[in-house]
C-alpha cells in the first residue's frame, strides 16, 4: 500500500443525551493511503459522519472523544489546539457537505467565496486569489469562469453549486478531502458527473479522499477501498473488489443482496430483518447479531474481532473463526463471487 | 393483473399558479391497469410528483382528464370526491414530514377509518388499527407511541398502514424508499409488493432510482421536463431504451459492481434545441417513444 | 499489526468452542425494543427547567398571581377607605428600625416619627405606607396588581380566541379570502389605539371596560399574523397533505393537525403580548384615561405617586418596582418558553 496520509487508531466517540450515553463510534481504526479513495459505507447512525467530524474537529458540543488517536503528518489531531485545528481544517483537510445550498453563502458572489477560501490559508494578494479562484472554477467544470465568478449561488443549478463547493474545498490544495454524501441531494445524471469530477481531480492532484455514503453503487464507482460500518464499528474492510465480490460479513451480504439486480423480477428481494440498534447501553456481543440470520451463539457472547481474510481484507464476524461452522451466503452473493472468480481466471489466462 | 385500465390519464397538464404559465406537467397521457405497478421515473423537477399529486386530487388539474374505474374524477366535489379519496391513497417520500408529530401512531393510522366511518364502534376501530399495524410488521405496544420515537423505516411503515386503512384500490407511492437506508429499502419494497398481492392493489410508483423502479414495476414511463419521453414494459425500456434521455439516465445509475463501474461510459444527454411539437410513437409492442 | 494480532488471539481465546453453533431461530429479536422517548410535554419541561431565569420568573409570577388573586382576603384594608388624618405615612415594618421602613420622615434635618404625629395607634403598621388620602398602599398595590393581571388575562384570551381563529381561518382558506382578511388586518392595525380610547371616553365612562374594548380592536393582530404564517407553513407539510388525501375537511385539518403543531409558538406569542397589554393599561391609567378614580391600578398609583415624588418618593417607587418585576418576569418567562417551543425564532 502507498504511504499513509491519515491514520485513525482506536477512535471511540460518545454523545451524552438525556436518555444516556450513545456509543456513536467504537474503536475504529483505518488508514488512508496517498491518492487513495476510501469509502465509509453504512446506514444512518452507523457512525460514519461522526468519524469524519472527529477528523475535522467539528464534533457537537455533547460529544466526547473517549479514546484513540487521529494521526496526520505526525500530529495527533485530537490534541491540537483550536487554532492549529482551524489551520488544518479547510487547509490540509477539506470537506464537502451533502447540501450545496447550505454550504454556500447566498448573499456573496461565488467567486469571492472561493477567493476568500484561498486567502484564508495562503498569503496571496487579492488579485492572485482571484486568478486562482477562476482557475478552480475552470477545474471543476464551470464554463465561462470569469463571467460566472461574479454571480450569486442562486444563479446556479444544484449540480453546479456542488461543483462550486468542491472548488472551495480545493482552494487550499488539501491533502485529504472528506466528502460527506456529496451526491445524495443530486439527481442520478448529476451525481454521475460529480463523481467523475471528484475522481478526475483526485487523479490530477493526488489528493486522498474519504467518501461517506450509504449508496453501494456510488461506492463501487469511486472507491479503491471500502470500510463497511455498522453500529459504530467497522465490520468489514477491504479493497473494493474484495468487499463487493467476496464479502464475508453477513451484514455486507445483506446490503448487497438487498439491491435488485437487473435480472431479478417477481422474486422477493432479500431484506435484512429488523432495525439498526440504538447505541445506548449496547448489549454484549455483536451488535448485528439480532438481525443476523447466520448468527452464532458466539456472537451473543463477545464482539467478534476483525479476522483477516487477506493482506487487505478483514471482517468482524465469528463465522471466520476456525471453529465456526461453514455457512452458505445468500444465492446472489455466491453468484457474484463465482462470476468474479471466473472473470479473474479469464483475465489471468489472457495474460 | 388484468388488461382493464383502472386509471386513465388523458392530456393531463398542470400549470404553476402565477403569471409565468410554466407547465410542470405538459399534456401527458397514460393508463394504469388494474393490479399492476406503473413506474414513473425522472429527475427532480420533471413533474413526476406533480403528476402523482394530481391523480389523488391534491393538486389542481389545469387541463386534461383523469378517469378512475370509468368515472371521470377530474372535477369531483363533495361526497363523490370523498368516496374517490377512500379508493385512492398516497404514500409520501419523507417519513419524517409525513406523520403528524403530535399524534399517536394509533390515531395516525385511524384517521382514514374515522373520516370514512369504516368502523362502527371504538372496539372495531382498535381492531382494524391493530391488524394494519401487524400487517406492516409493527408491534401492538407501538400503538401509543409518537412518530419521533421510531426509525425512518418504521415510520414509513406507519405511513403505509395509514394509506391502507381506507382499503384503497389505487395507491400513489411518491418516492417511498428514497429517504430510507439501503437495508430498510428492501423491507419496504417487499412490504409494498406483499400488500399488493394480498389486496390486489394498483400502484403508481414514483422514483428517481431506476433500478428499484425496474424491479418493482410492470410498466415504466420516463418523464423529462413535464413530458413523458418514453413508456413501455419495464424490461423493454431498460434493455432497449429508445429515447436518448432514457439512455443517459440508465447509463448514470451506479451499480454495486466495481468492475462494471470501471468500464462504464456515461452517455450525456443534450436536449434538442427545438422541443415543441411531437408525439409518442409506438416503436415496438406497447413501447412508445417521444418523437418530434 | 503484531499488536493487533495479539489482541485478536486474546479475544478469540475468550470464546468457548461450544459457542460456535448457530443461534436457534426465533431466539434473536430483530426489532429492538423501542426506547421510550420523551413526550412533547416532558421534553418541553426538561428544556424549560434548564433555563434558570425562566424557572425563577415562573415561580415569581405564580407568587404574584396568587397574591393578586387573594387580594380581597389578604389586603389589610379596603383599598378605597380613606383616613385623612393618616395621610402620607411612610412605610413602617414591625421590628425593623432601618430608616425608610420604620415610619419616620426626615423633617428639617431630623427624623420624626410620623406615625406618632398622626396619632396612629401602637401596633398599626402600613407596610407600604399610605397615600395623600390615607389609603393603605399595600392594599392598593395588591388590588392594582390584580387589575393588571386581569388585563393580562384578557389580552391572552383575546389572542387565543380572536387571534387564533382569524389567523387559522385566513391561512387555511387562502386565496381571495386570505387576501381580503389580511387587508382588513392592515386597516385595523392602522387605527391608533390611544386616540381610540380617548375618543371612547366621549361615549363611555373611563374604566376597565373601555380599555378592554380598545384592546379587542387591535391587540390580537400580531397573533393573527403569526398564526396565519404558521398555518401556511404547516399546510404544506406532508402530514397535512396525507390528511387531505384521506378526505379530511379544512376544519378538521385546522383543528386536529395545524393547531396542535403551532401551539408552542402560540403560547410563546401570547406570553409576549401580555407585558405590552399590562403596559398599555398602566399608560392609560397614568394619563388618567384608564381606570376610574378611586379604583387602584398600577397606572393610577404611579399617577398619584409622581405628583408627590419629591416629598414621598415611596409612593411612586413601590408601584414602579412592582410594574418592573411583573414586566420583567413575563418577558423572561416568555423568553424561556420561546427557547423551548421555538428555538428558531431566537436565531432569526
Amino acid at each position: 500500500m502507498a504511504e499513509s496520509v491519515l491514520d485513525v487508531r482506536h477512535l471511540t466517540v460518545s454523545f451524552s443525551t438525556y436518555a444516556g450515553r450513545v456509543q456513536a463510534v467504537r474503536d475504529i481504526s483505518f488508514s488512508l493511503g496517498r491518492g487513495e479513495t476510501l469509502a465509509l459505507v453504512g446506514e444512518s447512525g452507523c457512525g460514519k459522519s461522526v468519524t469524519c467530524r472527529s477528523i475535522m474537529g467539528l464534533l457537537a458540543k455533547n460529544a466526547q472523544v473517549e479514546g484513540g488517536e487521529i494521526l496526520f503528518e505526525g500530529k495527533n489531531l485530537l490534541h491540537l489546539s483550536n487554532r492549529a485545528m482551524r489551520e488544518i481544517r479547510g487547509g490540509k483537510i477539506a470537506m464537502i457537505f451533502q447540501d450545496p445550498m447550505t454550504s454556500l453563502d447566498p448573499t456573496m458572489k461565488i467567486g469571492r467565496q472561493i477567493a476568500e477560501a484561498v486567502r484564508l490559508h495562503r498569503p496571496v494578494t487579492r488579485a492572485a486569489a482571484k486568478l486562482r479562484a477562476v482557475e478552480l472554477l475552470e477545474m471543476v467544470g464551470i464554463e465561462e469562469p470569469e463571467k460566472r465568478y461574479h454571480q450569486y449561488p442562486h444563479a446556479f443549478s444544484g449540480g453546479q453549486r456542488q461543483r462550486i463547493v468542491i472548488a472551495i474545498a480545493l482552494a487550499a490544495d488539501p491533502r485529504v478531502l472528506i466528502a460527506d454524501e456529496p451526491t445524495t441531494a443530486l439527481d442520478v445524471t448529476m451525481q454521475a458527473q460529480i463523481l467523475d469530477l471528484i475522481k478526475d481531480i483526485q487523479k490530477r492532484t493526488d489528493t486522498s479522499v474519504i467518501f461517506i455514503t450509504h449508496d453501494l453503487g456510488v461506492v463501487a464507482n469511486v472507491a479503491d477501498r471500502v470500510a463497511v460500518m455498522y453500529a459504530g464499528r467497522i465490520i468489514e474492510v477491504g479493497l473494493s473488489d474484495e468487499v463487493f465480490y467476496d464479502p464475508r460479513h453477513p451484514y455486507t451480504w445483506g446490503l448487497l443482496a438487498s439491491m435488485p439486480t437487473l435480472a431479478a423480477k417477481d422474486e422477493t428481494l432479500y431484506a435484512i430483518p429488523g432495525t439498526p440498534p440504538t447505541l445506548i447501553d449496547p448489549a454484549p456481543g455483536d451488535a448485528f447479531a439480532p438481525r443476523n440470520p447466520w448468527a452464532l451463539e458466539a456472537d451473543r457472547l463477545a464482539e467478534p474481532p476483525l479476522f483477516p481474510v487477506s493482506e487487505t481484507h478483514a471482517a468482524a464476524t465469528w463465522l471466520l473463526d476456525a471453529r465456526a461452522p461453514h455457512v452458505e451466503p445468500p444465492e446472489n452473493i455466491a453468484l457474484r463471487a463465482q462470476a468474479f472468480r471466473k472473470k479473474l481466471s479469464e483475465r489471468s489466462a489472457a495474460l | 393483473m388484468s388488461e382493464k385500465a383502472l386509471v386513465t390519464v388523458r392530456n393531463l397538464t398542470h400549470i404553476y399558479p402565477g403569471s409565468s404559465g410554466k407547465r410542470a406537467v405538459d399534456n401527458i397521457s397514460f393508463s394504469i391497469r388494474e393490479g399492476e405497478t406503473f413506474g414513473l421515473v425522472g429527475e427532480s423537477g420533471c413533474g413526476k410528483t406533480t403528476t402523482g399529486r394530481m391523480l389523488v386530487r391534491l393538486l389542481d388539474i389545469s387541463s386534461g382528464s383523469v378517469a378512475f374505474d370509468g368515472q371521470d374524477i377530474t372535477a369531483l366535489q363533495g361526497k363523490e370526491l370523498l368516496s374517490y379519496r377512500r379508493q385512492a391513497q398516497i404514500i409520501f417520500q419523507d417519513p419524517y414530514a409525513s406523520l403528524d408529530p403530535r399524534k399517536k401512531v394509533k390515531d395516525i393510522i385511524a384517521e382514514g377509518i374515522d373520516i370514512h366511518h369504516l368502523a362502527s364502534d371504538r372496539q372495531e376501530r382498535d381492531e382494524q388499527v391493530s391488524r394494519l399495524l401487524a400487517s406492516v410488521g409493527l408491534r401492538p405496544e407501538h400503538l401509543t407511541r409518537y412518530p419521533h420515537e421510531f426509525s425512518g423505516g418504521q415510520r414509513q411503515r406507519i405511513g403505509i398502514a395509514r394509506a391502507l386503512a381506507t382499503q384503497p384500490r389505487f395507491v400513489v407511492c411518491d418516492e417511498p424508499i428514497s429517504a430510507l437506508d439501503v437495508s430498510i429499502q428492501a423491507q419496504v419494497v417487499n412490504l409494498l409488493k406483499a400488500e399488493q398481492r394480498l389486496r390486489n392493489l394498483t400502484y403508481l410508483f414514483i422514483a428517481h432510482d431506476l433500478s428499484m423502479v425496474k424491479y418493482i414495476s410492470d410498466r415504466i414511463a420516463v418523464m423529462y421536463r413535464g413530458r413523458i419521453v418514453e413508456t413501455g414494459p419495464a424490461g423493454r425500456v431498460y434493455e432497449n431504451p429508445l429515447h436518448p434521455y432514457t439512455r443517459s439516465l440508465i447509463s448514470a445509475i451506479p451499480l454495486p459492481d466495481p468492475e462494471g463501474e470501471r468500464k462504464r461510459r456515461r452517455i450525456p444527454y443534450v436536449p434538442a434545441e427545438k422541443e415543441e411539437g411531437g408525439t409518442l410513437v409506438e416503436a415496438e409492442a406497447e413501447h412508445y417513444v417521444w418523437t418530434s | 499489526m503484531m499488536k493487533r494480532n495479539k489482541e485478536m488471539t486474546k479475544a478469540v481465546s475468550l470464546v468457548p468452542d461450544s459457542a460456535f453453533v448457530p443461534c436457534k431461530p426465533g431466539e434473536t429479536e430483530a426489532e429492538p425494543p423501542l426506547p421510550r422517548a420523551l413526550s412533547f410535554l416532558e421534553d418541553s419541561w426538561r428544556k424549560l427547567r434548564r433555563n434558570k431565569a425562566a424557572v425563577v420568573t415562573m415561580i415569581l409570577l405564580l407568587v404574584i398571581a396568587a397574591l393578586a388573586f387573594l387580594a380581597p382576603v389578604i389586603a389589610p384594608f379596603d383599598p378605597n377607605e380613606q383616613h385623612l388624618s393618616w395621610k402620607n405615612l411612610p412605610p413602617k415594618w414591625p421590628h425593623v428600625s432601618i430608616d425608610g421602613l420604620n415610619g419616620t420622615t426626615l423633617f428639617r434635618g431630623r427624623r420624626v416619627d410620623s406615625y406618632a404625629l398622626a396619632k396612629v395607634p401602637e401596633g398599626q403598621y402600613f407596610l407600604f405606607g399610605t397615600d395623600e388620602f390615607g389609603r393603605d398602599l399595600l392594599s392598593r398595590c395588591l388590588w392594582g396588581t390584580r387589575i393588571s393581571l386581569m388585563i393580562a388575562l384578557v389580552a391572552a384570551l383575546l389572542d387565543l380566541s380572536i387571534g387564533i381563529a382569524y389567523g387559522l381561518f385566513s391561512g387555511m382558506k387562502g386565496g381571495r379570502w386570505d387576501h381580503v382578511l389580511q387587508r382588513i388586518l392592515e386597516i385595523l392595525s392602522g387605527i391608533p389605539s390611544l386616540v381610540l380610547v380617548v375618543l371612547m371616553l366621549l361615549i363611555f365612562e373611563p374604566g376597565i371596560s373601555s380599555i378592554i374594548l380598545a384592546m379587542t380592536i387591535s391587540s390580537w393582530i400580531p397573533m393573527a399574523r403569526v398564526v396565519r404564517a404558521e398555518t401556511l407553513k404547516i399546510k404544506q407539510m406532508e402530514y397535512v397533505q396525507a390528511a387531505r388525501a384521506l378526505g379530511a375537511t379544512d376544519a378538521k385539518i385546522a383543528l386536529s393537525h395545524v393547531l396542535p403543531n403551532i401551539s408552542g409558538i402560540v403560547i410563546v406569542r401570547a406570553m409576549f403580548s401580555i407585558p405590552s397589554a399590562i403596559f398599555f393599561e398602566t399608560f392609560l391609567s397614568f394619563l388618567g384615561v384608564g381606570m376610574k378614580i378611586p379604583n387602584a391600578s398600577i397606572g393610577t398609583l404611579l399617577n398619584g405617586g409622581y405628583k408627590v415624588f419629591r416629598l414621598y418618593p415611596y409612593q411612586m417607587f413601590i408601584p414602579a418596582v412592582i410594574l418592573c418585576v411583573i414586566m420583567l418576569s413575563f418577558n423572561l418567562f416568555a423568553d424561556g418558553l420561546r427557547d423551548v417551543f421555538d428555538p428558531k425564532m431566537k436565531e432569526g
